[in-house]
């Protein structure tokens, strides 16, 4: 998808504002009028308002309740529908399949001693959050739907890359080098045997 | 929240179904609770937003 640059978009310091990997998943994402779009973990409500947009029918839910609340608010700001939004742990309160599931997670390694952070923090190695996503994903997907995620480099991406070898295909993998970390978004869709 | 997300919804701990009371609706619901019988716990819909995190 294009990314919008005219949107207004209110930025909170407990939610994840959005950033070079929110906009390098957006930029690698395409929907399709009418396509049923699940967006895990909004945020600001970015990715999904690009959905929304472009003519997805999106359910927008993140763990965090002040991140649902301004996904509500930024879309209403500018305008956009977005058809459901809720508080929930990723796919436990939502049942059903889905055209596109998108989650731009949480993947820096916990701080030892600090609170955990949602916003960023994606378990003790980082890539905890990922894995559990990637664990439960396929099961909400048919066998065209294309699932939407990104990681980076500062966490390991070993069982990240096993998880998706063993249920999904990958379509498309872009890479983006930024001063301090390496961003991969990918699409990928499951195999057939699943 | 619209009638159509019970169509969506689950309880997130028995995945089992949930009843829905409403308390104000305007176009959609605004107020109201979700109830798992099962798991006896109850899941508020407040400003139009359903909090499905396991309350204590």
């Amino acid at each position: 998808m294009k990314i919008k640059t005219d949107l207004d978009i209110l930025e909170e310091d407990s939610v994840y504002t959005p950033d070079d990997d929110s906009y390098l998943l957006i930029s690698l994402m395409e929907i399709e009028a009418g396509e049923r779009v699940l967006e895990i973990g909004c945020g600001s409500g970015i990715i999904s308002i690009h959905c929304a947009l472009a003519g997805g029918v999106v359910t927008a839910v993140d763990i965090n309740e002040k991140a649902v609340k301004q996904t509500k608010y930024n879309a209403e700001k500018n305008g956009v529908v977005i058809h459901n939004i809720l508080v929930g742990d990723m796919f436990q309160p939502v049942k059903g399949i889905w055209d596109v599931i998108v989650f731009n997670p949480p993947y820096l390694p916990k701080i030892d001693g600090q609170k955990t952070d949602v916003r960023w923090d994606g378990g003790s190695k980082g890539d905890e959050t990922t894995v559990r996503f990637l664990e439960e994903a396929w099961k909400h997907m048919h066998t065209d739907s294309r699932l939407y995620f990104c990681c980076s480099d500062m966490a390991p991406m070993k069982q990240i890359d096993k998880i998706v070898e063993k249920y999904y295909s990958v379509q498309n993998r872009v890479e983006k080098n930024y001063d301090f970390e390496i961003l991969y978004a990918y699409e990928i869709v499951k195999r057939k045997n699943y | 929240m619209k009638r159509s997300l019970m169509e969506i919804l689950r309880c997130p701990k028995c995945k089992g179904e949930l009843e829905l009371n409403v308390i104000q609706e305007e176009d959609e619901i605004e107020e109201g609770t979700l109830e798992c019988g099962k798991c006896d716990i109850t899941y508020p819909i407040e400003e139009g937003i359903p909090n499905m995190i396991p309350q204590r």
